[in-house]
């Protein structure tokens, strides 16, 4: 078996997490197949704050063979139970959870067919999951002791995304990843177009079979050398700036760690309350063509408190779209070079995740570049669009009218067309579980290159991520369909009930589950902090 | 509150019932919400043969509420846990199995992979589940008592279909299915072309607002009325013609009950084994353009032994293929009207059970049929697509050359482009997990919507909703794909082939946990006890 070099540009988290993993997976019972190096500017500064992550983080950490909790010490991390989306339906509303354990009743799930046909007293999340309850509480998804409270709960982390790389970092070195600390000063390109070497400021050449951008926005290697074009998603979300702020426990701990990340929704856009071991992190994410500097570092001090006052921001500028093709010749951009959406389904770390994952699939151990990159830039960019679609469908259920951002996302023009048909199809018929088998539904445009507007995709439309008990935690959670099941069902309907099972472990939870602030100090050392 | 939706099923085979059952306990659960009724003729002979099912058979059962061991007492049902394919890939006595179960090793399942860089001295399937080996050892998938053996075995079932048909015909009856019998004599339509009723040899006029065509391939409603083409795919699949042959254990019986469906490859097709409580049932699938009934008829009976001259044989014709558009105005076509496709993955009852599943998803409630006959003819076509694929390739990977139809499915021609593709991608990486969520591949054509792949008249998808790299690695890997790729990649001097340590110790255990099939079968459910046919060969 011949080796494969690689070379990762770049050593922020995905970078990092490439080197980490690919060593794992491909150099597994004592084979080389890879020969990992980075390369990381002593001088760029990474982009890092608070980082939410979602299931799949722990197959990452599987494969790489982390101890949770070593990580969770480490990264400064907590646990996260589910996402709460405050004041997205009505400006002053009692919130929603999207949640990441739900029960599925065998062998027919109609768990969202009922709560159509009840009163909706009861949220929906709540008859289906006991994670949003655990959530209020404040409970840990964890026990101190021995596992012994039925099915898991599920979990993603929130960390310190910084501390996260360094110590992947250090992970990856100690199993043979080579680190040069130097700044690039050059890139050279083959005959053929492919990239030939990179050119350190120390003067070393360095060659790789296999190039993966990870230089984030900058793109050193995909746009700026091999010239692909980046494709703008920014017609179906507005945000492009985010004013983060962290909030020291030292200077305010309010006397618990919420399991769970809190996105809430402003006069122009949405903040993220992150919690970690020593803070909480809060960003806002907005749109600079709604809302000044200003207006916006006041509106976050203002949901923080008064003793946010002097606490330090920082704004972040992003643009929302993907690389037109994240596999090109014998590079491959993962990370922010690859893409990026806004957090609010923390899917950030996952998009950079996905394309290791996938890319320790289809790795070229044997060249075939080409028919490779075809797969991998499908499934990503099915992937990317699926993502889309899901945080665009977050704007577009608001009833919000209240100022001219939230006016302007409920405009139909900022819909995007494949989530206006599918949203049209769950008017006729409640989503189920074949609709993410294929997602072209009714109504979509067929173009001969692709479906609606600007996705130039042969049609397909496969969803994995996010499929019908996402869709309907955020559906239901948004009052969706309140006027069809009127038309339906009628005025007169039955209270909403909550799954038995539900209930049964409602009942037991205080007594299994500690809280979420006191797992962290007795499991992996948070220190203890008064109460403001 | 919820209008009722009135459903008329034409047709009472197992096709037929299973939806009657399935709507009615999924549809009115909670209230009624959909009020059935269901036509047979009395004339028409049900096509019912000794019937292998899949594991999805169970999500039906336990829908409807049937208990298990009623149901395989009602239905001379016994276990299935695998297929063996025998004869298929030299026609030497080589075999190899498709089992339900096997274990995926997480973070990465590199099973695959570690079995193609070893030297092959352990088939691929025997490597990652303890399933084959207890096929192969005819142990029963259940304990007698409370099972206490770890992951439970992922199985299905042989039955006899009549008795199945019949046994769901009491249990909807039982429930307020109403039950016809009655011949349809004339279909009305509306205006615009939906049907509005069916009238009846005795007089009676049977309206409803949906119909279901289950006449099999007479598909009375769906061609015959309505006139919705069918879609011929035998250029991928030659048989067309299966002789069947029951074996009784009274006349025959072997000692043993196999806990899984045989595919024996003969001169021009394959026979499949099914056995149920009381006998064997045998089928010859074959290309009647390349073998005569005498000689069909003739192979088939040396297949079985010389106690098989004086059994019975009956001829059943088919053709492969779908209907264009399975649901069209407020009809829709499940089981022959709708498909079919031939059994060597017994997927017969399966796409039946799947049109009623997706039809419960996409049922009309509230009218607006268009949008949901969409999806649910999308849905049900890419399943067919994804079968046809998955059955060709069990011919095209073959090395036989002993006969005409041997050498003549492994032509380019009978080996369709997506599938080319997926074999030739295969060739540069291994199937993994990601070749499922997407099945398009390199070489195939990337044109517009409004072009075709050959064979396809669908708008470009292809994803897998039925089998993963799990079941594509079992038939590859058991039909010695990548052979000479893995010699150039990995060299001559391979390391010899690792078993899972969990399926060695799953193993390990079997024999104080699983008793033979046979005898699970006697003790459970009361199956008589056979006297062996003398010299009987043991398997």
């Amino acid at each position: 078996m011949q080796t494969t070099r690689v070379l990762i540009v770049g050593g922020g988290s995905a970078g990092w997490m490439a080197a980490a993993y690919l060593d794992a997976a491909l150099n597994h019972s004592g084979e080389r197949n890879v020969d990992i190096a980075l390369v990381e500017s002593p001088d760029v500064p990474r982009i890092g704050v608070g980082e939410a992550t979602i299931p799949s983080i722990n197959h990452i950490l599987a494969a790489i063979g982390i101890d949770e909790k070593d990580f969770m010490r480490r990264t400064e991390a907590t646990f996260k139970q589910a996402i709460k989306f405050t004041n997205w339906v009505h400006p002053q509303d009692d919130g929603y959870y999207h949640a990441f354990g739900r029960f599925t009743p065998t062998p027919l799930d109609d768990a969202g067919a009922h709560w159509l046909r009840s009163d909706r007293s009861i949220p929906f999340m709540e008859t289906i999951s006991a994670q949003p309850r655990l959530c209020e509480w404040n409970l840990s998804p964890q026990m101190l002791g021995r596992w012994d409270f039925g099915a898991k709960l599920t979990y993603a982390f929130h960390m310190n995304a910084l501390k996260f790389a360094d110590y992947l970092s250090e992970v990856a070195v100690s199993r043979g990843v080579r680190h040069v600390l130097a700044n690039v000063a050059g890139i050279e390109l083959a005959e053929n177009g492919d990239i030939a070497n990179v050119q350190t400021d120390t003067g070393e050449t360095l060659v790789a079979e296999l190039y993966i951008d990870c230089t984030g926005f900058a793109a050193l290697l995909m746009e700026q050398t091999l010239g692909v074009k980046w494709v703008d998603f920014s017609e179906w979300l507005l945000c492009d700036r985010a004013l983060v702020m962290p909030v020291p426990y030292e200077t305010h701990y309010p006397g618990f760690v919420r399991p769970y990340t809190l996105s809430t929704a402003l006069s122009s856009g949405w903040v993220w309350d992150i919690p970690l071991h020593s803070r909480r992190g809060v960003g806002y994410v907005h749109s600079s063509a709604f809302i000044s500097e200003d207006e916006a570092e006041q509106e976050i001090k203002a949901y923080e408190g008064a003793h946010a006052d002097d606490l330090d921001t920082r704004m972040v500028h992003f643009k929302v779209g993907m690389r037109e093709k994240a596999w090109f010749r014998n590079c491959i951009a993962v990370g922010l070079s690859g893409g990026f959406l806004e957090p609010l389904e923390s899917t950030g770390l996952y998009l950079s995740d996905l394309a290791t994952v996938l890319l320790t699939e289809l790795f070229p151990h044997r060249g075939h570049m080409e028919q490779l990159a075809l797969r991998y830039n499908r499934i990503m960019s099915n992937r990317f669009y699926e993502v889309l679609d899901f945080i665009n469908m977050h704007y577009c259920l608001t009833q919000r009218r209240d100022t001219p951002f939230w006016r302007e996302v409920s405009r139909p023009e900022r819909i995007n067309d494949r989530l206006k048909a599918k949203l049209e199809f769950w008017r006729s018929k409640p989503v189920a579980h074949a609709d993410f088998e294929d997602q072209l539904m009714p109504g979509q445009a067929f173009t001969a290159t692709g479906i609606g507007k600007m996705d130039t995709r042969s049609p397909i439309d496969t969803g994995k991520l996010f499929t019908r008990s996402s869709y309907e935690a955020v559906m239901y959670g948004m009052d969706f369909l309140r006027d069809e099941c009127r038309e339906w069902y009628g005025d007169d309907l039955p209270q909403t009930g909550v799954h038995r099972r539900i209930a049964e472990r409602l009942n037991q939870a205080p007594s299994k589950l500690p809280p979420h602030d006191l797992w962290l100090q007795r499991m992996v050392g948070m220190p203890a902090y008064s109460a403001a | 509150m919820t209008n009722v939706t009135r459903v008329l099923v034409v047709g009472g085979g197992s096709a037929g019932w299973m939806a009657a059952a399935y709507l009615n306990a999924a549809l009115n659960r909670d209230e009624k919400t959909a009020d059935i009724a269901l036509i047979e003729s009395p004339d028409v002979p049900r096509i019912g043969v000794g019937e292998a099912t899949i594991p999805n058979i169970n999500h039906i059962l336990r829908v409807i509420g049937i208990d298990e061991e009623d149901f395989m007492r009602r239905v001379d049902g016994t276990f299935k846990q695998s297929i063996r394919y025998v004869n298929w890939l030299e026609g030497r006595g080589d075999f190899y199995h498709h089992p339900f179960s096997r274990y995926r090793p997480s973070p990465i399942d590199t099973t695959g992979r570690d079995w193609l860089m070893s030297d092959r001295s352990i088939p691929f399937t025997e490597t990652v589940t303890a399933q084959t080996a207890f096929c192969e050892l005819g142990l029963s998938p259940k304990m007698v008592g409370q099972w206490d053996f770890g992951t439970p075995l992922s199985y299905a079932f042989h039955m006899n279909a009549l008795k199945f048909a019949d046994y769901l015909c009491e249990v909807s009856t039982a429930r307020g299915v109403t039950h016809h019998l009655d011949h349809v004599v004339d279909v009305h339509t509306h205006e615009d072309g939906a049907i509005d009723a069916v009238s009846t040899k005795s007089g009676q006029r049977l309206e409803a607002d949906l119909f279901i065509d289950c006449t099999g391939f007479a598909a009375l409603l769906m061609e015959k009325t309505l006139g919705v083409d069918w879609v011929d795919c035998s250029q991928w699949l030659l048989c067309d013609r299966a002789i069947t042959m029951a074996v009784p254990y009274e006349h025959h019986y072997r000692g043993y009950v196999r806990p899984f469906t045989t595919a024996t490859a003969l001169s021009n097709g394959w026979v499949w084994e099914i056995p149920l409580q009381d006998k064997r049932s045998l089928g010859y699938v074959h290309s009647s353009s390349l073998l005569e009934k005498e000689d069909a008829e003739r192979e088939i009976r040396r297949f079985e032994g010389a106690h098989a001259e004086s059994l019975d044989t009956r001829f059943i014709y088919f053709k492969v293929g779908y209907r264009e558009k399975a649901w069209v105005k407020n009809c829709i076509a499940i089981g022959l009207a709708g498909n079919f496709i031939e059994p060597l993955e017994s997927t017969g009852l399966y796409l039946s059970d799947l049109a009623t599943v997706i039809l419960t998803e996409h049922f009309p409630h509230h009218g607006d049929m268009e949008a949901l006959a969409f999806r649910f003819n999308r849905v049900m076509v890419n399943r067919f697509y994804e079968i046809l694929d998955f059955i060709n390739m069990h011919y095209c990977l073959t090395r036989r050359t002993d006969t005409e139809f041997w050498r003549e499915v492994q032509k380019s021609e009978r080996i369709n482009d997506r599938l080319q593709a997926k074999l030739d991608f295969w060739r540069v990486k291994p199937p993994s997990p990601s070749d499922f969520e997407d099945q398009f591949v390199p070489g195939q054509p990337n044109r517009p919507l409004e072009s075709r792949l050959s064979g396809d008249h669908r708008a470009p998808i292809d994803t897998a909703g039925l089998w993963g790299y799990e079941s594509y690695e079992a038939i590859l890997y058991g039909m010695d794909f990548l052979r000479e790729e893995c010699d150039a990649w990995f060299g001559t001097d391979r390391p010899k082939t690792r078993v899972l340590p969990r399926v060695i110790q799953k193993l390990q255990m079997a024999p104080q946990k699983l008793v033979r099939h046979e005898e699970w079968l006697h003790q459970v459910l009361g199956m008589p006890r056979y006297t062996v046919a003398a010299g009987a060969r043991r398997h």
